[in-house]
């Protein structure tokens, strides 16, 4: 019986997973700069904040990009912790998995990932203001900022 | 550190999982070092904890970071208590799931 209701809850996750994305794909296709999405994954605008890149660089991970960018140890520990290497929930980023548990009601923790995604923000808005960042870091953080704040709404 | 707030448990767990999974990484690392023992105990304790913010705490702050790192995750879950183990199992099959 356990087990019959553990595969119908797979399979339902399953199906919400497969909504999301398409959820994801649809919010992309009218965004500006959709073409970011090779770059840094769904919703985010990241790519414009590095300029060219070689296009080995183009073909990673968000998380790969973004910590191949920074220059700043701060930003670059606070994304190594927003963004998951092997996440399977849109770019792997917090605000993501905020995102996604938003739209299908599914935590993927106990409680869920809002309270992360805000103390991130906050530390984010703390480096912005801190005047600390060369040029492309600040771009970077605003993007991140922008990012969080559109799934925190 | 990557925050200058006191207020950021997120963030303050969140270092705490880079540096263990630092040194999980490191080849050779004994399971034994003086201060990984008590890093193991406050994961099982917060891991059972019956708040369920703490649970979620180390659940996000902490195994997240070292969720795709199976050796870091083994010598975790090895050091942890029967409940610890069990939570530890119920938070690895709701991540797999998702």
């Amino acid at each position: 019986m356990q087990l019959i209701l553990w595969e119908n809850e797979r399979l339902l996750n399953e199906l919400k997973r497969k909504w999301f994305r398409e959820w994801l794909e649809d919010r992309v296709r009218r965004r500006p700069y959709a073409d970011t999405i090779i770059l840094f994954g769904p919703i985010t605008g990241l790519g414009r904040a590095l300029g060219p890149a070689p296009k080995v660089l183009q073909l990673g991970t968000a998380r790969m990009n973004l910590l191949n960018a920074i220059q700043n140890p701060t930003l670059r520990r606070l994304v190594e912790y927003s963004y998951r290497v092997g996440a399977r929930i849109g770019n792997g980023s917090t605000a993501d998995a905020i995102r996604f548990e938003r739209e299908t009601g599914i935590l993927l923790s106990r409680t869920g990932h809002m309270q992360k995604g805000r103390e991130v923000l906050s530390s984010l808005e703390a480096l912005f203001r801190s005047n600390k960042l060369n040029s492309k870091d600040a771009q970077i953080v605003r993007e991140l900022i922008y990012d969080l704040k559109d799934a925190l709404k | 550190m990557s925050h200058e707030r006191e207020d950021s448990p997120y963030l303050v767990f969140g270092d705490f999982g880079l540096f263990l999974l630092q040194a999980l990484d490191e080849d050779g690392i004994s399971t034994n070092e003086n201060w990984l023992r008590p890093s193991f105990q406050v994961i099982d304790e917060m891991l059972t904890s019956a708040d369920p913010e703490v649970a979620n705490l180390i659940q996000v702050g902490v195994l997240e970071v070292l969720a795709d790192h199976p050796e870091a995750l083994r010598l975790v879950k090895i050091n942890l208590s029967g409940p610890g183990q069990e939570k530890f199992e119920d938070w690895i099959r709701s991540s797999q799931q998702i």
